[in-house]
């Protein structure tokens, strides 16, 4: 029989995505068996964490603070958009370095299957911030799935009349990708979004 | 494919069973009710990986046993594996050369078998969604990035689904446009395999039937759009009564394909032998098609053949089957005349089969 104090680390771990019971298991005798300052290191990074980080209250991204760096950094280009379906997808394109325009962050995509409606993402608040912050592009960066691609449509149709230019991140191969490795599905799209060649 | 040799292990009615066969002709010869038609649908779960009688696994596992095993090996362009099909009570698994198989639509997507069945004709007869599902079956080996096409098609109807139930026509114009890129994904294709059966179909028809009556296969598309804009100007437009409906009354999955024999028109007017002998020649065009396009030998599983078709029918079967390469399994309570001689034969008896002598 466990110890119910190291049951119990083994069930909140075993909450966590893609860890089963076996690596729950693992992972909680790994930290047991630890000094004790390394655990208890852990345990105050998770509860800084849980304290400090929220949703900012513009783009609705990841933020320690009311309002995140990227918001109140004045640098950036406040006439462009990106648009994303989570707040990791931020930092995903901030690591490219390529984009240096605001964010807004939706919180999902649509998906009626599985009961997620506009009204459930930040669509509103996407329509109020493009008119009061007077964006010119909008750059929709949804996944390249199926609800990605639904949400996509569904705010390319919301700008239709507006004067706002809306953009949709290209599909394809990704760069330094192999062919032989590549699923046909991505390569059908690459295929379809061919672009005349001129080095 | 070629099966050479299958083993079952509470099976239906078959407690234990290994059995070898050639790479041809061969017939399963017994009264009814022992085990020749249980027999073929184990040979039809080695390429479908699901039976076509039943979509439960509980019927398939023997009475008071909690699992089946279905072994064989199998040849495919010269290499030679080996499989394991596990059937539990609420879920199968699959072995392929040992690794389990992680993906059984790549497996389908590989491997048919052709089937001739009473029960499997009577639903093609009658129920459109049945002819679907088996030329979307065909279509999925034959056609590039078909079966890819056809998931993403029925995720799009299930979202759109959704929302007519829920009244949201507002908001159905994303998923109209992505059923409307779609659609020709899985009309186009359709209408290929059509037009190319049609030019076999003739053949096989006057061989089989004696009659100087042309045989076709119609396709009716339900939306045949020029291109993914029309496709979407017609779903836009039938947005609100498809809302009144509550469900998508547009699309591929309304298609239907009917049989025509001059002017007589599909399961009202044609006779059971008619339709009968229209089927096979449908088969076995199909057959020719695997051939041609992927290089393909399905397996013919053909399951109470006889019956229903006259001698002269019988005599010209004999002659299409000896000269095809196919692995083919043919069950009945007696071979015809035509047939004497031919193939290997197995004679089955209350779920036991033995390699019967060539006179029976």
């Amino acid at each position: 029989m466990l110890p119910p104090s190291l049951l119990k680390l083994i069930e909140e771990l075993a909450k966590l995505p893609s860890v089963g019971q076996k690596s729950a298991r693992r992972l909680a005798f790994y930290l047991v068996s630890q000094p004790n300052d390394q655990p208890l290191a852990l345990a105050r990074a998770l509860e800084e964490a849980a304290h400090n980080l929220g949703q900012c209250e513009c783009c609705f991204g990841l933020s320690q603070g009311p309002v995140c760096e990227l918001c109140q950094d004045p640098r950036r280009n406040q006439e462009q958009m990106c648009v994303v379906e989570e707040g990791r997808n931020v930092f995903s394109i901030e690591a490219s370095h390529v984009f240096q325009g605001l964010y807004h962050v939706l919180g999902g995509s649509i998906s009626p299957l599985s009961g997620i409606y506009p009204e459930d993402l930040k669509i509103a608040e996407l329509e109020r911030r493009v008119l009061e912050l007077g964006i010119k592009e909008i750059i929709i960066a949804t996944n390249p799935d199926l609800e990605g691609e639904a949400t996509a449509h569904y705010l390319t149709d919301l700008f239709k009349q507006s004067p706002v230019k809306v953009s949709r991140i290209a599909r394809g191969m990704p760069s330094g990708g192999d062919l032989e490795f590549t699923d046909a599905a991505t390569l059908a799209r690459a295929f379809e979004g061919r672009q005349p060649f001129d080095p | 494919m070629v099966i050479p040799n299958l083993g079952l292990s509470d099976f239906r009615n078959y407690k234990r069973l290994e059995i070898e066969f050639g790479p041809r002709l061969h017939f399963l010869v017994g009264p009814n009710g022992m085990g020749k038609t249980n027999l073929l649908e184990a040979l039809y779960l080695c390429t479908h990986l699901k039976s076509y009688r039943s979509a439960k696994l509980n019927p398939l596992i023997k009475q008071g046993e909690h699992r089946s095993l279905i072994d064989f090996h199998f040849e495919d362009r010269q290499v030679r594996h080996l499989a394991r099909i596990e059937l539990l009570k609420q879920n199968k698994r699959v072995f392929l050369d040992q690794k389990p198989l992680r993906l059984s639509s790549d497996y389908i997507q590989r491997f048919f078998s052709i089937l001739f069945a009473p029960d499997q004709l009577a639903h093609f007869k009658e129920f459109p969604g049945q002819r679907r599902a088996f030329f979307d079956r065909a279509l999925s080996i034959l056609e590039p990035n078909y079966f890819a096409h056809l998931k993403e098609f029925e995720r799009i109807k299930a979202n759109k689904t959704q929302l007519l139930r829920q009244g949201r026509l507002a908001e159905l114009g994303p998923w109209n446009k992505l059923m409307a890129h779609c659609i020709p994904n899985l009309v186009l294709p359709r209408a290929r395999l059509v037009d190319e059966l049609n030019q076999k179909l003739g053949g096989y028809f006057s061989r089989f039937s004696k009659k100087g009556v042309p045989l076709f296969l119609i396709y009716r598309p339900d939306l045949n759009p020029r291109d993914p804009d029309e496709a979407l100007t017609l779903l836009t437009q039938k947005a609100p009564a498809e809302l009144a409906q509550g469900f998508c009354t547009l699309g591929p999955h309304k298609d239907n394909y009917q049989v025509t024999m001059g002017q007589k028109m599909d399961r009202v007017e044609l006779s059971q032998g008619e339709y009968r002998t229209a089927f096979l020649s449908l088969l076995f065009g199909l057959n020719e098609i695997f051939g041609t396009r992927c290089q393909i030998r399905p397996l013919l599983l053909l399951d109470d053949l006889f019956s229903e078709l006259d001698k002269e029918v019988v005599k010209a079967l004999f002659g299409h089957l000896e000269e095809l390469d196919n692995q083919i399994f043919i069950t009945g309570t007696d071979i015809p005349q035509a047939f004497q001689g031919a193939g290997k034969r197995y004679f089955v008896l209350d779920g036991t089969v033995e390699a019967a002598p060539l006179t029976i």
